[in-house]
């Protein structure tokens, strides 16, 4: 019973996450769409805890871990894309031109 | 219901209350920096309630204890990851 | 001779870091025994590559001060996570956008970065990094609060930083 509470939190979760694909197809911006992104990752993390505990495995909160770890990975990343020579430290850049 | 699964019951709810906001945030909001706001807040709220119901439903320490930090690490990464993407779409508007 | 005191900080860093990455490693394999041995491995070599990563700053971190603040930071991002929910819901959105200029006296780089990270989950701002005249932030509505709750924020974390009461930057 509180199993099936869980998978339907599961659920209700992937269907929100979902809901913010529209701003990924919006945009405008690269950092619209990479916002998105984050919040299906997050949306992700919540998932995988949800049916660890559902199913009382464990080791799919490992995968919580791995999820949450990529998607501050994949932020740093598009920060480096977007900044002009893939170098990515704001800090270095303001500190050029002040 | 138990007492304790009433509560797990109430703590799921509330999350999936926080990150339907979050989303609808994103959709809603006027601008890229107000649509971070509600990602950066909302969400990891929803997930701190999940993490919760999950740590009581388990009533096991050890995975209490991955469980927070599963959500401390989340926290911490939307933090710093906010102010990134916050500088970015700055820099992609052409500065201020 | 400066020597014996750097060493002596390095190994005072040394030895917070391999203890929280000790608990982070017992937290990780749920504390079965099998994985115990391996401790002497993957802690020596975190705290290693961390040492080499992040070099510890003149300002040392005291821990217990930061875990003391946790449960107050804790509530004030439920503040914020339900400011937000409420202007998402909210038929007429809310939201007046805006920035502000903050001075800092956090003055490394950790420091004011962990200090943004907590101004972003707080209710109704929004870090977006530092420039010469101080961080910069955005806000879903300017008020004259604003400024003061941020001042006293920094305040707290200040001290968890050891961060002198000297005022502007020196770039850390």
């Amino acid at each position: 019973m509180m199993a099936d509470l869980f998978m339907l939190t599961a659920l209700c979760i992937l269907i929100s996450v979902a809901g913010a694909l529209i701003r990924a197809w919006r945009g405008p911006g690269r950092a619209d769409r990479m916002m998105s992104a984050q919040l299906i990752g997050s949306g992700g993390v919540g998932i995988a805890v949800l049916i660890a505990a559902a199913r009382s495995e464990p080791a799919i909160l490992d995968v919580a871990l791995v999820l949450a770890l990529l998607a501050a990975f994949a932020a740093l990343a598009f920060v480096k894309t977007v900044t002009p020579e893939g170098a990515g430290d704001p800090e270095a850049d303001e500190a050029e031109t002040p | 219901m138990s007492v304790v699964e009433g509560i797990i019951a109430g703590l799921l709810v509330l999350g999936v209350f926080f990150y339907v906001a979050g989303t609808v945030g994103l959709l809603r909001f006027p601008d890229t920096h107000s649509r971070l706001h509600a990602l950066t807040k909302a969400d990891n709220l929803g997930l701190g309630f999940i993490v919760i119901a999950a740590g009581l439903h388990w009533g096991d320490g050890w995975i209490a204890g991955k469980l927070a930090l599963v959500w401390l690490l989340t926290l911490f990464a939307a933090g710093m990851a906010a102010q990134l993407v916050a500088r970015a779409a700055l820099k992609a508007e052409g500065g201020e | 001779m400066t020597l014996p005191a750097v060493s002596f900080s390095l190994l005072l860093s040394a030895l917070k870091r391999a203890a929280l990455l000790g608990l982070a490693w017992l937290v990780l394999t749920g504390g079965e025994f099998g994985a115990l041995p391996y401790i002497l491995i993957t802690v020596p070599a975190a705290t290693a590559l961390s040492l080499l990563l992040l070099p510890p700053g003149p300002r040392p971190l005291r821990l217990l001060r930061l875990v003391a603040l946790f449960p107050g930071f804790l509530v004030r991002s439920v503040m914020g996570g339900v400011d937000v929910a409420w202007r998402a819901f909210h038929p007429r959105l809310p939201v007046k956008p805006g920035w502000i200029h903050v001075e800092t006296r956090m003055q490394d780089g950790p420091a004011r970065a962990l200090y943004g990270a907590e101004t972003s989950l707080l209710p109704g701002t929004l870090s977006a990094g530092c420039d010469a005249r101080g961080m910069k932030i955005h806000c879903l509505e300017v008020t004259d609060h604003t400024r003061e709750r941020l001042k006293i924020e920094e305040e707290r974390l200040a001290r968890a930083f050891s961060q002198d009461e000297a005022q502007g930057r020196d770039d850390g």
